[in-house]
């Protein structure tokens, strides 16, 4: 009996300690993304690999870069499963009229990519997040 | 010489203004066309979006047991949408004795959908038109005609994050064809002079940004009565070096050629990108 009592108390614990290893990964997508400081970061190394394109700079002329970088970052945050509050335009809306074209959208998602590397983001975390921005192509593109 | 004189010109032009994101313009078959090894895909060659063209060119040469398949091609890429491609591909039958070859003049058109971003697949068109350089071993094993035209439409589609955070390149394509051993053979015979339709696939998984490591499965028509004609199938390694040069490796299974059985081994490609 003590001893099935012990067997039990020993299964117990190592279940707790799985869980609590568990908890201690970054579940989230969010979390993977580093949170607010890693997406922060990466939205910076983001935007400066687009001031270096001459192929697409022809579309921030009119931009005030503090607020899209803080629109950017929000965005990333909700698309991950972080709790912040997204507070700029519907991706349709944001992008009427400036016809972002196919060549500029391969460019984005490219530095895009640039930038997750260059934080150290692993390969299987930016395949999520790629796989989550994506679907927004049909939004953004020449309308 | 010309392949080594334009893949260095290739690689002195280090910056080329193409948008689209590595891997997405596939390896170059041995017809020419944008695809894997020896399955063409719906996707474009190199890296040009849209208002952008490419150009590619690649050397690709297959060694089995009894053959040597070499294959030479270039091919122009405009906006994504369009693909003409030229390949030269020379058959030497090493243990029979002699050679076949043949020309291939390729276009490709994008119907609909965008390999990486829509829920659609890539879909396109695309025709080759071949004609064998000799066609006296073709006609005396009994083949009808010394030019084909093969048509047919790809559907291709990356998902993302597919399985293990990678992500998953997927092709099947329908070929209607009159080829006897893809055209090396000429095409269709006294008998039969019919169009048979095709399937092949290819699927690719990227180990990383810029190497996938993929298997291929070719169905062939069977109607020479000389020799048995079979399915071809690889399985392939294509390394992106970057966005002007690749390598295609692969191990190749060819079947039964021309009454020699079991044509196995090995497929090398190098592409120089502009």
């Amino acid at each position: 009996m003590v001893n099935n009592i012990k067997h039990r108390l020993m299964i117990l614990s190592v279940l707790l300690l799985l869980s609590t290893g568990c908890a201690n990964q970054p579940t989230s997508l969010y979390q993977q993304l580093g949170e607010n400081e890693g997406i922060s970061k990466i939205t910076d190394n983001f935007l400066v690999n687009l001031s270096q394109d001459q192929r697409i700079l022809h579309h921030f002329e009119q931009t005030d870069i503090d607020i899209f970088r803080q629109r950017l970052i929000e965005h990333l945050c909700v698309v991950s499963g972080g709790e912040c509050i997204y507070q700029g335009a519907s991706m349709f809306n944001a992008h009427i009229g400036l016809h972002i074209s196919q060549a500029d959208f391969d460019a984005v998602v490219s530095h895009l990519i640039e930038a997750l590397k260059q934080q150290h983001i692993p390969l299987a975390t930016r395949n999520a997040l790629l796989a989550k921005l994506a679907p927004m192509y049909q939004d953004i593109i020449e309308h | 010489m010309v392949f080594s004189v334009l893949l260095s010109l290739v690689v002195a032009s280090a910056q080329a203004d193409t948008s689209k994101v590595i891997a997405t313009g596939g390896a170059t078959t041995i017809e020419g066309s944008a695809g894997g090894g020896i399955v063409p895909w719906a996707v474009i060659n190199g890296y040009a979006s849209s208002d952008q063209w490419s150009l590619t060119a690649m050397n690709t040469t297959v060694y089995v047991d009894d053959f040597t398949l070499h294959s030479i091609g270039a091919s122009l890429s405009i906006d994504n949408r369009f693909e003409l491609s030229i390949a030269k591909q020379t058959f030497d039958l090493d243990t029979l004795g002699g050679k076949l070859g043949q020309d291939i003049v390729g276009v490709k058109y994008k119907l609909v959908g965008e390999v990486l971003y829509t829920a659609m697949p890539q879909i396109s068109l695309g025709l080759q038109y071949k004609r064998v350089d000799d066609f006296a071993l073709p006609q005396a094993v009994g083949a009808r005609d010394d030019w084909g035209l093969d048509v047919y439409l790809a559907a291709s589609k990356v998902y993302f994050d597919a399985f293990a955070g990678r992500n998953l390149v997927t092709n099947l394509t329908l070929r209607a064809t009159k080829a006897n051993q893809i055209g090396l053979l000429g095409f269709s015979t006294a008998t039969n002079n019919d169009y048979t339709l095709q399937t092949e696939a290819s699927i690719a998984v990227l180990l990383t940004d810029n190497i996938a490591l993929g298997y291929e499965y070719k169905q062939k028509p069977d109607k020479l009565t000389f020799a048995q004609e079979q399915d071809w199938q690889d399985i392939f390694v294509a390394w992106f070096v970057n966005k002007h040069l690749s390598v295609v490796g692969a191990y190749v299974d060819l079947g039964n050629i021309a009454g020699l059985k079991q044509q196995q081994g090995w497929y090398l490609s190098v592409e120089g990108t502009l």
